[in-house]
């Protein structure tokens, strides 16, 4: 059973009381709730690109002519969706008592020497994408790297235009900011 | 990861959020005198993380524990020897994000008829130092579990004095406890065995599960909901919220300006875009702090430890940081 085109948007929205959302858990899924919600999500954005998959509150993956890149709703473009998106964003990395202690007073506040608070931010719109919370020192993560094609094919029964190979081109970028870098020593162990 | 998955497919009612909790282990006699295990685990008081149409349930509890059908405290005073002392919500335990986690309540309990009772190891994310959970698309995870065990207070001569105990949080920076006096212990990691006697104090300071999408554009309107039922506190509003609002004189209700708040908005969005470097300048300088070998040594011995058990993470790390191929921690001992 379909939902209402207003149902579909107010529970997008977060304005759908919680009786009707605890009626749509329940009951069994809608077989059209991601075309139909790709519609009015299309409707919502200022730019023409033909949005593929949601990827969060505001990054989209979108055809531009014969790529699939990934895009923040006020436009800024943060390329391939192969590439790992945060590597195009601005960071605002909480590694200190300080800039901990502004989200996480007193005892709530972790150990920065252990802990990371990684703000991965639009660079254009200055909104915040997605946070990390990982040890010092971890790579960053990809969050999602979905099968775009499968995903059309198998689970929307109808495939795209062209087919593209599928997999993580983050390395790419890490290669061509390595080229910059002179140092290859080997890490050593920590400091007493 | 699971339930992102849900979130890309439409069905964002589906989206949820792990959520860690951390226990204490205890064990010793009851008030029947019987010999009996005593896990301090919250009722049913946690907040889970929040969904991807809305906030999280204030408080709700693991599904899979029977306690959470008992959610009064009275009941659970009958079975263990100790008295609650408060049942609060607690602002400072939320993830925050545009839907924000449920808010939790602290356990804060009195031992009281109880004998030769034993506390050990911390159990289920048990260090105290991280942050256990993780927020979803640009929302906060939630602040860190806090354990706090305050013994030698004079519990008798203070009722005899009809002197305050403590009966909530309050905020983290400076927390009700503190005027308390006694001997205050905050453990992390794995604790040696300690005694407890009847009168100390437990206080389980828990953390919600994380907040989903970016905390600003979350609608004023439930913000100053949530200051009106004492959710969130004027300081999260405004710091985290960025949302301008005031209380109204002799009421509960607290009034948004509107204008203010989208200009505190807009100014965070400017001061963010400042404060934050292109990613590839913050590899260049963390790769810089590996190489100089400036890492915490217990994460030295986790990364260690880590790249030798799984050659696929050791991989993944060398490839990111662009480290030669025999790159690798060294374990001091």
């Amino acid at each position: 059973m379909s939902l209402p085109r207003k149902d579909l948007e107010e529970l997008f929205d977060g304005t759908l009381p919680w009786e009707s959302i605890k009626q749509i858990i329940s009951r069994p899924k809608d077989d059209d709730r991601f075309e139909r919600a790709l519609e009015f999500l299309q409707e919502r954005v200022a730019w023409p690109e033909r949005i593929l998959l949601p990827l969060s509150e505001r990054l989209y993956v979108v055809q531009k002519e014969r790529e699939r890149i990934v895009k923040c709703e006020c436009g800024f473009e943060f390329g391939d969706w192969r590439r790992n998106w945060k590597l195009s964003a601005v960071i605002l990395a909480r590694d200190d008592d300080e800039k901990l202690e502004e989200i996480y007073p007193g005892l709530r506040q972790p150990k920065p020497e252990l802990c990371e608070v990684r703000e991965f931010i639009c660079p254009s719109c200055g909104s915040l994408l997605d946070v990390e919370s990982v040890p010092v020192g971890h790579p960053i993560l990809f969050d999602a790297l979905p099968d775009i094609d499968a995903f059309y094919r198998d689970w929307l029964g109808r495939e795209l235009p062209e087919q593209l190979s599928f997999e993580d081109r983050s390395l790419d970028v890490i290669r061509e900011w390595a080229e910059t870098e002179s140092r290859s020593e080997p890490v050593g162990a920590a400091k007493e | 990861m699971l339930g992102h998955a849900y979130y890309l497919r439409g069905f964002r009612e589906e989206t949820f959020n792990y959520r860690a909790v951390c226990s204490m282990t205890l064990a010793g006699y009851d008030q029947f005198g019987k010999r009996r295990p005593l896990m301090s685990s919250p009722t049913g008081t946690l907040g889970p993380g929040a969904s991807g149409v809305c906030d999280g349930m204030d408080p709700g509890g693991m599904l899979p524990t029977p306690e959470v059908d008992l959610g009064n405290a009275e009941i659970w005073e009958m079975f263990v020897p100790r008295l609650d002392l408060g049942r609060r919500f607690d602002p400072y335990s939320v993830g925050h994000g545009r839907r924000r986690s449920g808010v939790c309540v602290p356990e804060m309990q009195l031992f009281h008829r109880s004998r030769q009772v034993v506390g050990a190891a911390l159990v289920a994310s048990g260090s105290c130092h991280i942050l256990p959970n993780l927020g979803q698309l640009g929302g906060y995870p939630s602040g860190r579990n806090t354990f706090v065990i305050i013994q030698n207070l004079d519990v008798e001569g203070r009722l005899a004095a009809r002197e305050p105990l403590v009966h909530a949080v309050g905020h983290p920076a400076h927390p009700d406890f503190a005027v308390l006096g006694g001997d205050v212990r905050i453990p992390h990691h794995m604790v040696e065995p300690f005694e407890v006697h009847d009168g100390d104090i437990l206080i389980n300071m828990v953390s919600a599960g994380g907040g989903l999408g970016d905390p600003i554009d979350r609608e004023p309107e439930r913000v100053k909901r949530d200051l009106e039922q004492g959710l969130t506190t004027e300081e999260i509003a405004t710091n985290v919220y960025c949302v301008e609002a005031s209380p109204l004189p002799e009421s509960h209700e607290w009034q948004v300006d509107e204008a203010a708040t989208r200009r505190r908005r807009e100014e965070r969005r400017r001061e963010r875009l400042e404060r934050a470097v292109p990613v590839q300048e913050w590899w260049r300088r963390s790769r810089g702090r590996l190489l100089d070998g400036d890492l915490d040594p217990l994460l030295v011995e986790m990364y260690a430890s880590s790249m030798k058990q799984s050659q696929r993470f050791a991989r993944e790390f060398r490839d990111f940081w662009a480290l030669p191929e025999d790159a690798g921690f060294e374990v001091q001992t």
